[in-house]
């Protein structure tokens, strides 16, 4: 037997938790809420018959949570008076760069509470001449620092030092432009969510919107695994939860497994047993830049597909996935990810008929997790 | 009158026996009338060491030896004869470098900068740096140069707070700079870990800090060799 | 009450030690010209890249072919105890058949479901 690597894969994380919908310290609300950025949501539901009015359902959506895409911005325009007082400060808004590998580039980002953060190498860190912290991930020697600047407090307007001495840096000593993919939830109804589009545009930036990419796939006569709420470990009547997250994915990639068997030569990988039929499995993907309010409301349809259905077409269960961007410099909350050979910051939610539900939470090597 | 020391035949043999003084003559004795310090003397000069007696003196002097006590014998001490010199804290004290806070302003130094900026325009002529192997040439002059009333702004730096300090510079010690800016603040800017540039003729001449820790008026007589990066 | 605790019953379970098995989603590229392969050539093509670095022992580990696209896209699963061997295998494979070729992982991960998109060769298309 050859002798393995000793430090061989990487160590990724993978965070299973099993609760219910209805228990009022359920923590899908709190993970929505706080991933700001997701790029693509995988559908997947088997057994259901209407996925096709989903398709319609989101494809109308699409016109009520517009995203942006704002090429060479540079970044002192996030931190302008004016950009602060009408955006900033009220409503909700996102940006992410985009096109910028946190591993070797740049990155910037702007989160709901205000904060605008900047992910730079080395070589800019010592040039900008902002404060800022080593990257959690870096060794001895860092590589990468992080730069938090808070946009919110009243201090920070001009005329005061702090709010001088960033604009100084981010303007005069290093013109940092980024591409910038950005959504806006205004605080007030009347107010239209395009208004920064508007602002953009009127400093003379190009502004074009973010399509959503929606493609379906349907799968015909799948062999789907025979899952339990309450079973958690494999067992002889239900697909432990390892199973049942490996057969997702595979139906997510579009693999077919109808033939393939254990001691087939090309693949191995075949559905976990037990094992049910299903007639149609569909395969739901949309990509797109997308905000909390989007992914908790395409949470709602899929929880509307598997619950609400009656006996007779009753949907045992039904899966949503939320991936994160590879190159966001957060994944939950405040949390640093990094790109180390994977980028992985996705969650899962597994939907059952009786309102519990498994959530899945993927991390890449360089993510934090509790 | 009779000297007290003085002694005849019977006080100086009174201890004697007297069969001894009556037969004495046929013993050899012969009897002799001296003085006490004579017989002292005489007894003195025959028995001790001749080292012992000074030489034409009839003084003996005694001398004493403490045979428990030793007298160290004193070096003769190096150190002592050198310069006294002043600790750190004495020539701190003494504030000879400190530039009093009247003068502290940045009005004040102007005039410095444009006797600086003669003395560049000596050291590297305006005409000379046209050519690229000129400017080559010209920065080794400005390796050797004296920056004093130059100035320098601080372009990279591992502290972020040091990035964009820019002045006059008033003092350069083995280490630092020190330069006062537009602002009339007095900015002390340690040469570690740092980049400066500085402007002449046109060109930007950058200075690697952390290669350039030699005292100034070392400087022009110090060979510079070539790192193997220039990283900070 | 006790009937609502037993309903809601909540469970978290975190595995940090590395997953069973790593996915791979590479491409092979011949020069100048794509050359049409199936799975089974694939397959074989890879084997004898881990025969010719590690020999017939190192490579015996089983590599699965998940899936190979239209556009020459493949899926790969590993164990994770050959996981740098396999990647290592590919990198250095350079010809096959004489026929100079190469290997471009694209995207590597501890979860299938992760390499059903890749956020960094995302292209955002022009609004209709």
């Amino acid at each position: 037997m050859a002798a393995p690597f000793a430090n061989g894969a990487p160590n990724s994380k993978l965070v299973f938790e099993k609760s219910s919908f209805d228990d009022p310290k359920s923590s899908h609300e709190r993970v929505l809420n706080t991933k700001y950025f997701t790029h693509n949501a995988s559908i997947i539901l088997p057994y259901s018959s209407s996925a096709a009015q989903l398709q319609f359902e989101i494809s109308e959506i699409q016109d009520q949570q517009v995203t942006y895409l704002i090429r060479d911005v540079p970044v002192h325009q996030l931190v302008d008076k004016e950009f602060i007082e009408a955006f900033v400060k009220k409503g909700q808004l996102y940006i992410l760069s985009q096109r910028r590998h946190i591993d070797t580039h740049n990155c910037a980002a702007v989160f709901p509470t205000g904060h605008l953060l900047l992910h730079i190498t080395k070589d800019t860190y010592e040039q900008l001449g902002l404060e800022g912290k080593p990257s959690v991930f870096s060794s001895l020697k860092p590589t990468k620092y992080v730069v938090d600047i808070d946009l919110k407090p009243d201090s920070f307007t001009p005329g005061r030092k702090g709010y001088d001495r960033v604009l100084w840096c981010l303007k005069d000593r290093l013109g940092l432009t980024f591409d910038l993919l950005i959504s806006w939830n205004p605080h007030d109804e009347k107010i239209c969510a395009s208004s920064v589009s508007k602002f953009f545009k009127s400093k003379g930036l190009v502004v074009s919107p973010v399509p959503w990419c929606v493609q379906t796939q349907w799968q015909n006569k799948v062999r789907t695994p025979v899952l339990d709420s309450t079973v958690v470990t494999a067992t002889e009547d239900a697909c432990g939860r390892a199973e049942a997250w490996e057969w997702l994915g595979a139906m997510a990639c579009g693999i077919d497994l109808s033939e393939s068997c254990a001691d087939n030569y090309i693949s191995t990988l075949s559905c976990p047993t037990p094992s049910g039929s299903c007639p149609r499995c569909c395969v739901l993907s949309v990509s797109g830049f997308f905000t909390p309010v989007t992914t908790k409301w395409l949470l709602e349809k899929v929880r509307n597909e598997v619950e609400s259905k009656q006996e007779k077409n009753k949907v045992p269960w039904g899966s949503v996935t939320f991936h994160g961007f590879q190159d966001s410099p957060v994944s939950v909350g405040s949390r640093e990810h990094g790109f180390f050979q994977e980028g992985d910051n996705l969650h899962s939610f597994l939907t059952f008929c009786n309102k519990d539900y498994w959530l899945y939470s993927a991390y890449g090597h360089h993510d934090l997790c509790q | 009158m009779a000297d007290d020391k003085s002694c005849t035949e019977e006080t100086l043999y009174s201890g004697l026996s007297p069969s001894i003084v009556s037969h004495g003559s046929k013993l050899g004795l012969q009897a002799r009338s001296m003085r006490q310090t004579d017989v002292v003397k005489s007894y003195l000069k025959r028995h001790l060491p001749a080292n012992r007696l000074m030489a034409n003196e009839d003084n003996i002097s005694r001398r004493q030896v403490h045979l428990s006590r030793t007298v160290k014998k004193k070096k003769f001490d190096l150190t002592s004869q050198k310069k006294k010199k002043l600790t750190n804290r004495e020539r701190k004290g003494m504030k000879v470098f400190k530039i009093p806070k009247e003068n502290q302003s940045y009005s004040q130094q102007l005039p410095l900068h444009q006797a600086w900026k003669q003395y560049m325009e000596e050291v590297i002529p305006s005409s000379s740096v046209s050519s690229p192997g000129a400017v080559q040439a010209a920065c080794q002059k400005v390796v050797k140069a004296e920056l004093q009333g130059g100035m320098l702004t601080v372009q990279r730096s591992k502290c972020p707070s040091y990035v964009g300090v820019c002045g006059i510079v008033m003092q350069e010690t083995r280490h630092t700079f020190t330069f006062i800016t537009s602002s009339d603040k007095v900015k002390c800017v340690p040469k570690e870990n740092s980049i400066f540039a500085l402007e002449l003729h046109g060109h930007i001449f950058t200075i690697h800090g952390s290669h350039f820790k030699v005292k100034a008026g070392e400087r022009s007589s110090k060979k510079f060799k070539s790192k193997p990066t220039t990283d900070l | 009450m006790t009937g609502d605790s037993e309903k809601h019953s909540y469970l978290r379970q975190v595995d940090k030690s590395p997953a069973p098995y790593f996915y791979i989603k590479t491409s092979l590229e011949y020069e100048g010209r794509g050359l049409e392969t199936d799975s089974l050539q694939l397959k074989h093509v890879i084997m004898q890249s881990m025969t010719e670095v590690f020999g017939q022992v190192g490579a015996s580990d089983t590599v699965d072919v998940l899936k190979l696209s239209a556009s020459g896209e493949a899926l790969l699963r590993v164990p994770s105890r050959s996981f740098v061997k396999l990647w290592g295998a590919l990198t250095l494979f350079g010809k096959y058949n004489g026929l100079p070729c190469v290997f471009r992982v694209q995207q590597v991960s501890s979860s299938l479901m992760s390499l059903s998109c890749n956020s960094r060769t995302w292209d955002i298309p022009a609004m209709s």
